[in-house]
């Protein structure tokens, strides 16, 4: 049976998308809270039961209602923080923790959650310093692992499950299966295989820079 | 009349080599300190009365209010250029297999060569409003491109996620500010030889930070005929990809 791992559920995105995964036969893990213990506990709990996670869901995407400054009324440092300790040093510690039962696994798929918003190239925003910070520290995070990891068998997944344009049973269907299809047909052939590209792409398919 | 401008990072390397340029080009230079164990801004204060040097600390609030209040009274309220140079590399233990990660390796970079450069333009926004010129000048690296980032460099990933985290901080501020006049320039200088205490180059990179210097301060200084672009450029003048 394969196993996923859904980290940070807190959406209701989040919920579809486990659901989604269920019902599809696959054994899925959650872990709801955001502190390191439910890391370890749950590390520990996937060991005894299953031995391996084949797709990691990292849906780690925080947002603050006071990330509305701009530099010039002035920075909110508190906020930055905060959002920062979310979307980038969480993840990195919670792929850390689970990259040895990855590599235990058959599937060794990385999937995380991000927003076009965030994209250097196509953002409008003049505010969201925190949040369109630490996921261009991400994006940035994202390729430094695929280049390191690609090699082992490795495949990631970006995605932008688009909240409040997009209802979340319909971004969870279109995220379980962009999260579990290959991009290609052929392994190895470079005329029909997109995998080793690192893309990003959103709940309607479409495919943004970074 | 005298322009003002000032530079964070100047103890050393391209810092200090832009301060060279633009007294050269007679500026006002406001060179921010961090390094106390290099003198090298004070040989060149000796040699030129309109240098002056600033105790700065981009990581920390105070510091820069405090450098703010400097500048201000040095230079009539008016600030004509910001040159956000200061980075923090380093060496750190930040590999996917070697755990633990340094974690707060990842938020000292982020908050020094990121957020530090929003803190300066945050607090040095009143006298940056003052000028025509309204000129703000950022140092990223080639690192930050994600595009093309073809390496994991594994252990080393603070620096190329917070010099990324600094173009996006760049594309926020020009999104508001260009339309009130700044303009922008985001540059790539290249692998500059390192400069010791005593002024003398390491062996290692391939560039000399007085010639890329040369080339930037040009750059930083010049108008263009395309700022709403913005874009980053290197040495060559060549235009990179986030």
């Amino acid at each position: 049976m394969q196993v996923v791992l859904i980290t940070r559920q807190k959406n209701p995105f989040d919920h579809r998308l486990a659901q989604a995964f269920k019902r599809e036969g696959y054994r899925v893990y959650v872990i709801e809270g955001d502190c390191e213990g439910d890391l370890e506990t749950t590390r520990a709990l996937v060991q005894k039961e299953a031995g391996k996670i084949d797709l990691y869901v990292d849906v780690s995407d925080e947002r603050h209602i006071a990330d509305d400054f701009t530099v010039g009324h002035g920075l909110n440092e508190g906020v930055m923080r905060h959002v920062y300790e979310a979307n980038v040093l969480w993840p990195m510690r919670a792929l850390e923790t689970f990259l040895p039962l990855l590599d235990a696994g058959q599937g060794k798929r990385l999937c995380f959650v991000s927003s076009a918003q965030a994209s250097i190239n196509e953002t409008r925003d003049t505010d969201g310093y925190g949040y369109n910070l630490s996921k261009a520290a991400m994006h940035s995070f994202f390729q430094m692992i695929a280049n390191k990891l690609t090699p082992s068998g490795y495949t990631l997944r970006i995605y932008d499950p688009m909240h409040r344009e997009i209802a979340p049973d319909l971004a969870a269907e279109a995220a379980l299966h962009y999260f579990v299809r290959r991009r290609g047909t052929e392994r190895q052939n470079p005329l029909r295989d997109d995998e080793t590209r690192l893309v990003f792409r959103d709940a309607l398919g479409r495919e943004h820079t970074w | 009349m005298m322009k003002n401008v000032i530079i964070t990072g100047a103890d050393r390397g391209l810092g200090l080599s832009l301060c060279k340029e633009y007294l050269g080009r007679g500026y006002r230079v406001f060179a921010g300190k961090y390094l106390q164990e290099y003198e090298l801004l004070e040989a060149l204060r000796a040699q030129n009365k309109n240098l002056h040097i600033l105790p700065l600390d981009v990581a920390n609030r105070n510091s820069i209010t405090a450098a703010r209040e400097t500048v201000r009274t040095e230079a009539g309220g008016v600030l004509d250029m910001l040159i956000s140079n200061a980075a923090l590399m380093g060496p750190v233990n930040c590999s996917l297999y070697e755990p633990p990660m340094d974690l707060e390796a990842v938020w000292n970079s982020f908050s020094v060569n990121a957020m530090g450069a929003a803190r300066m333009v945050e607090l040095f926004l009143p006298l940056l409003d003052k000028s025509e010129m309204k000129r703000l000048c950022f140092v990223s690296s080639e690192v930050s491109c994600i595009t093309l980032m073809k390496t994991s460099r594994d252990g080393g990933f603070p620096y190329p996620m917070s010099k990324a985290a600094l173009n996006m901080c760049v594309r926020l501020m020009h999104n508001q500010l260009y339309p009130q006049g700044y303009t922008f320039r985001l540059y790539h200088p290249g692998w500059m030889k390192r400069v010791m205490p005593d002024g003398s180059r390491g062996e290692e990179a391939v560039y000399d930070p007085d010639h890329i210097a040369g080339h930037a301060a040009a750059y930083f200084e010049a108008s263009l005929k395309d700022e709403q672009r913005l874009v980053m450029f290197d040495y060559l003048g060549q235009e990179w990809p986030f």
